[in-house]
């Protein structure tokens, strides 16, 4: 699974304006992330939610349905204490310092 | 100094007002019509000046000159359509053609030449709404209810928009109508043609706006009065009706009183007294696949031999998108009927289709109803054989691995001061038909049951050892130079043991004779290729066949060799190295959506990764290996 992954996320920075690549790296990422905690915490360590973060934080992102799936990863990845630490170091975004401290 | 920012496809270039001025006299003057196209893309309503400019320096009556000028030119008047709408947004430009009228009698008159084109009368529709009056609508009811037939055409203009025809029928517009085309229809002359057809379509308009108004124009004895005119022999007469009628039979009664008055048969005649129109084929196809949904329709159908024509308007139009949809709708309602088949074969549907599918595989909604035609045909005794004999299975196959419409064409845009991209209206159009061909996932399963319904029937298991000899034999000697021919055919093998792997029986086959090592070293030579023609193809069928194969992995009967044959972990590796190494964007969508797609079965999950255990979070996840 984690070639599956690393793959998935190199293919995100790949095919950047491909909506469709990125709806269905999403996808991907999304189911990964609901089946086991191993799988989500790859995707954080990945780099998978750091990617996400950026272009959700420079609003790089090609539709607002990727936006939308975008934000809902994240709100799986973030289920623990340290996922939130680690997503916090990835991001400046201030909602998620928030939820940590 | 104003000036607008223009994009041409000369390069961007800063106007002033009187190189604009000049710009369109150059426009007005020139024979072809590509550049009026570009004339109109650079306005973007985002920018007042631009819009300031175009009017001071008689844009509006530029682009009413041009629909004079081209009226047949659908580009030039979507165009100039939507430039006019733009205008629209400032009071001045209101005022202006308001105040001329002519603005209005131009978009009437466009709308008289082109009653069937969505986009235009979309348009159209919504510039009328900004510039015409109720006391417009006034004049021309009383125009018409005193005999000034030549206000019709405004009336049946003005009703698209809703307010208008809101009040034309609460002043009781909808009997004069029926009674105008009812004493023209039955006199028949060609000097009412027009006439008539402006009538016609007004009520069709009518009609469209909602439910009760179609039932109403029905109570009114409308469809009496279209069937008298489905008489006339004028092609654009016959169409307006056969638009109508599209438009009334929104029901089973209202189709049966349509299929009784004989405006079924009036109208697949009609084809016949015209093969040439291609817009009144398209309409009365359309029409046809509406109504052969009602038993009575398909006893008419069947009565007048129908499909005949059908098949031939299809054969006769076969690069008309539209036509094929509509016309194998009719067929596929055409083939319930207990005679249906025998005249689906005679027609040579089977033939068609197969010639279709081979042109236009991309052209999904056909292919959908092509496939509920066949699976018709595949229950009936006599059809099978003939299907059989076609090889219709390779029609279903190709429908069913179903190529993707083009994409990856860049938008053209145009750049203003404002800052805001226009699309590209050709382009637009061009998205939204790829749009309308993608299924939706029901659409999806439902395509994938009739298809493996119709291959169980009709497949022949000795395509099996055909697919691996081809494989076999053009997977060895695959390089950057090999034919278009030899890849299409590797491509249809591989989509053929992709179907057939779906097939209770012969998904056990395939896995038994091994298929998939021919496929793990077609698959390993694939990915050694530079980039050619041939690796997006050959990787994309692969891709597909591993996908369906690992169906059989949640079978009970081929789940245990599934496994013992290692298959889930060639295709993990597989898929990988699509991702890893691939340059072109549609195999990765593949092997993502099949990835993807297989993390969402439980069983699946074990093929792609050894996982820890975690009996409390998710008992499903178990370790295989």
């Amino acid at each position: 699974m984690e070639k599956i992954l690393e793959a998935t996320i190199k293919n995100m920075t790949k095919y950047a304006d491909n909506e469709e690549i990125q709806i269905r790296c999403l996808e991907l990422l999304d189911k990964a992330s609901q089946i086991s905690p191993e799988f989500a915490n790859m995707i954080l360590k990945l780099g998978g939610s750091r990617q996400i973060l950026s272009r959700l934080e420079t609003g790089n992102l090609p539709s607002k349905k990727t936006a939308v799936q975008s934000l809902q990863i994240l709100n799986k990845l973030a289920t623990n204490k340290e996922a939130l630490t680690l997503l916090a170091n990835q991001s400046n975004a201030l909602f998620l310092f928030n939820r940590v401290y | 100094m104003v000036s607008t920012s223009v994009s041409t496809s000369l390069g961007r270039r800063k106007l002033s007002l009187a190189s604009l001025s000049k710009l369109f006299r150059l426009l007005r003057e020139s024979p072809v019509s590509f550049p009026d196209k570009t004339a109109v893309l650079p306005l973007n309503p985002a920018n007042p000046t631009g819009r300031a400019v175009m009017v001071k320096t008689g844009g509006i009556q530029h682009l009413i000159a041009m629909f004079n000028k081209k009226p047949d030119d659908p580009i030039v008047i979507q165009g100039g359509l939507r430039t006019l709408g733009n205008l629209t947004k400032t009071k001045e430009a209101v005022a202006v053609m308001k105040e001329s009228g002519e603005t209005m009698n131009a978009v009437v008159k466009v709308l008289e030449k082109h009653p069937g084109e969505k986009q235009i009368v979309n348009l159209a529709s919504g510039m009328l709404s900004k510039i015409s009056t109720k006391n417009d609508l006034d004049k021309a009811i009383a125009a018409v209810r005193s005999g000034n037939t030549a206000q019709m055409s405004v009336l049946a203009s003005l009703v698209l928009v809703d307010d208008m025809m809101e009040e034309a029928v609460k002043k009781g517009i909808v009997t004069d109508l029926i009674a105008i085309l009812e004493k023209n229809a039955k006199s028949g002359g060609a000097e009412n043609y027009e006439l008539i057809r402006n009538c016609t379509t007004a009520l069709g308009r009518i009609a469209e706006m909602d439910y009760k108004q179609a039932q109403d124009i029905i109570s009114q004895g409308g469809i009496d009065a279209i069937a008298k005119a489905c008489d006339i022999p004028d092609a654009e007469v016959l169409r307006s009706c056969s638009d109508t009628l599209q438009k009334l039979c929104i029901n089973e009664a209202n189709i049966k009183i349509a299929v009784n008055k004989g405006c079924l048969a009036k109208l697949c005649k009609a084809c016949e007294m015209f093969p040439k129109d291609e817009k009144l084929a398209e309409s009365v196809c359309a029409f046809v696949g509406q109504a052969a949904a009602e038993s009575s329709a398909r006893d008419e159908l069947i009565n007048t031999g129908a499909a005949k024509g059908l098949v031939s308007q299809m054969r006769a139009f076969f690069e008309n998108r539209k036509i094929q949809e509509q016309g194998f709708r009719a067929l596929d309602h055409i083939s319930t009927h207990k005679s249906g088949p025998q005249h689906i074969v005679d027609a040579g549907a089977v033939d068609h289709m197969k010639e279709l599918t081979k042109k236009h595989p991309e052209w999904k909604k056909a292919g959908v109803n092509a496939v509920g035609m066949v699976q018709n045909l595949a229950k009936n005794e006599a059809a099978l054989p003939v299907l059989k004999k076609a090889n219709a299975m390779e029609a279903v196959v190709e429908i069913l691995s179903g190529k993707s419409v083009e994409k990856g064409k860049v938008a053209v845009t145009t750049e203003v001061e404002g800052g805001d991209d226009i699309k590209d209206v050709d382009l637009a159009e061009d998205e939204k038909a790829a749009t309308e061909q993608i299924l939706t996932s029901k659409q999806e399963q439902d395509l994938k049951d009739a298809s493996v319904e119709i291959l169980s029937k009709i497949a022949d298991p000795a395509e099996i050892n055909k697919v691996k000899a081809t494989m076999s034999e053009i997977g060895k000697g695959l390089s950057k130079k090999t034919d278009a021919g030899q890849i299409a055919t590797l491509e249809s093998k591989l989509n053929t043991a992709a179907c057939l792997s779906l097939i209770p029986g012969l998904g056990e086959s395939i896995l038994k004779e091994d298929v998939h090592n021919q496929a793990a070293e077609l698959a390993k030579k694939v990915q050694t290729l530079p980039d050619c023609e041939a690796k997006t193809p050959v990787l994309s069928s692969l891709i597909k066949f591993y996908d369906n194969l690992s169906d059989l992995n949640n079978k009970e009967n081929s789940k245990g060799l599934y496994t013992h044959k290692g298959i889930g972990k060639d295709t993990v590796e597989f898929f990988v190295s699509v991702l890893e190494q691939n340059d072109e964007p549609i195999p990765v969508i593949l092997a993502l959506r099949s990835l993807g797609k297989n993390l969402s079965i439980k069983g699946n999950i074990v093929e792609l990764e050894k996982v820890i255990y975690h009996p409390l979070d998710h008992p499903y996840v178990i370790s295989l290996y």
